[in-house]
């Protein structure tokens, strides 16, 4: 055995764990080899000095285990701050968050838009059994139906008209007065 | 991890605070002393102690080793180089005794402000020279040899603590050893000794 393998040995044995089996060998090196020898009582020496110091020493912590559970629980109670934190400290999931958020209000306005858009128009105050309710949430469905029947009552009522004889006054002694039926039926087409 | 300090672990994750309270006196005395010659004085070891436990106790549920100690000095390791890498002063290291592999070291990243209460309490002469050569060793040297004789931390985990082969950590060991025996010089001949 070489001195270096002797001194790696001598370490090991000191820590508990050179191999049982290799003890015999390091033991024989030992009693030929005064210098490894010297080094094992030098550090057999030294770590009892350093020990020994160490044991004398106060040691003026004032760390309990109720402060570390303090401070533990101080702590806890500020994780949602740093959550928030983290989430803003992240474009992408920031990013993220906000198209998610823009397409569901783009496509709740949308929704709210088609289901109020009948109750403003003219069409729908001629079918007021059929006009929603401000606060009622239509389906697209439901508005292309409604669309749908308005299209055709208004086919309907158009037929009718064409059908219907033109009244036309009999007697006009004031051309002002004509006017005024021509605007009154103006108004009424 | 002996079979009370295994008890005192498990009466503690069953809701014991009491438990608690002795395992951290239980490892009081190495762990602070380890912080203490690690950063010498140059931080509030108090402050990096109560750090060690609270990371520990918020990761117990992961904890499934046997060396409950030696995971402290591995947090405690991890705590003191973060700490010297935030720092933003630079201690030149004492070129007598640190040589090219001390002056890029971690731990002269931590400025340095004195000896902490307890160094100054402590004990005798030799107590004092010794101290005095262990302060000397280059962080790598100091931290093996403190771990050794603070924390009776076999060499494998202290290779697994410094992220280094087992070999590195022994020669490591091997070099401080051979600084302290020579800065011990005089009291161990006075003792009887041999210092060849």
């Amino acid at each position: 055995m070489k001195c270096d393998e002797a001194i790696r040995d001598i370490l090991l044995e000191s820590s508990g764990e050179l191999d049982p089996a290799q003890r015999p060998r390091l033991a024989a090196h030992l009693e030929q080899c005064a210098n490894c020898r010297a080094y094992r009582d030098a550090l057999t020496r030294v770590e009892r000095v350093a020990q020994q110091d160490s044991r004398a020493e106060v040691v003026a912590s004032a760390v309990t285990a109720d402060t570390i559970l303090t401070e533990i629980t101080r702590r806890s109670a500020i994780v949602p701050r740093r959550a928030r934190v983290a989430w803003i400290a992240h474009p992408a999931w920031s990013a993220a968050a906000a198209m998610v958020v823009a397409f569901l209000v783009g496509f709740t306005a949308a929704v709210l838009w088609a289901g109020l858009r009948p109750a403003s128009s003219p069409a729908v105050s001629d079918a007021p059994s059929r006009a929603p309710v401000a606060t009622e949430v239509w389906s697209l469905d439901d508005w292309m139906d409604l669309q749908i029947d308005l299209l055709f009552e208004e086919a309907a009522a158009l037929a009718r008209d064409l059908q219907r004889p033109v009244e036309r006054p009999t007697e006009i002694s004031d051309p002002r007065e004509s006017e005024i039926l021509f605007e009154e039926a103006t108004v009424d087409v | 991890m002996d079979a009370q300090e295994r008890a005192w672990l498990d009466e503690y994750r069953r809701g014991d605070r009491e438990a608690l309270g002795k395992l951290v006196e239980h490892y009081r005395r190495p762990l602070y002393s380890f912080i203490l010659k690690m950063t010498e004085g140059r931080v509030d070891p108090d402050e990096i102690f109560q750090e060690v436990w609270i990371r520990a106790i918020r990761n117990l549920d992961t904890f499934r080793e046997e060396n409950l100690l030696g995971w402290l000095f591995r947090i405690a390791h991890n705590l003191i180089i973060d700490l010297a890498r935030r720092r933003k002063l630079f201690v030149e290291p004492d070129a007598a005794t640190s040589g090219s592999q001390g002056r890029s070291s971690w731990l002269h990243r931590v400025p340095q402000s004195g000896i902490g209460p307890a160094t100054r309490a402590a004990g005798t002469d030799l107590g004092e020279r010794i101290r005095a050569a262990i302060r000397k060793l280059p962080p790598e040297q100091r931290e093996v040899f403190l771990l050794r004789t603070e924390g009776d931390v076999p060499f494998k985990e202290i290779a697994r603590i410094q992220g280094v082969t087992l070999n590195t950590a022994l020669a490591r060991m091997h070099y401080a050893v051979l600084k302290l025996r020579e800065a011990l010089k005089d009291d161990y001949e006075a003792y009887g000794g041999r210092m060849k």
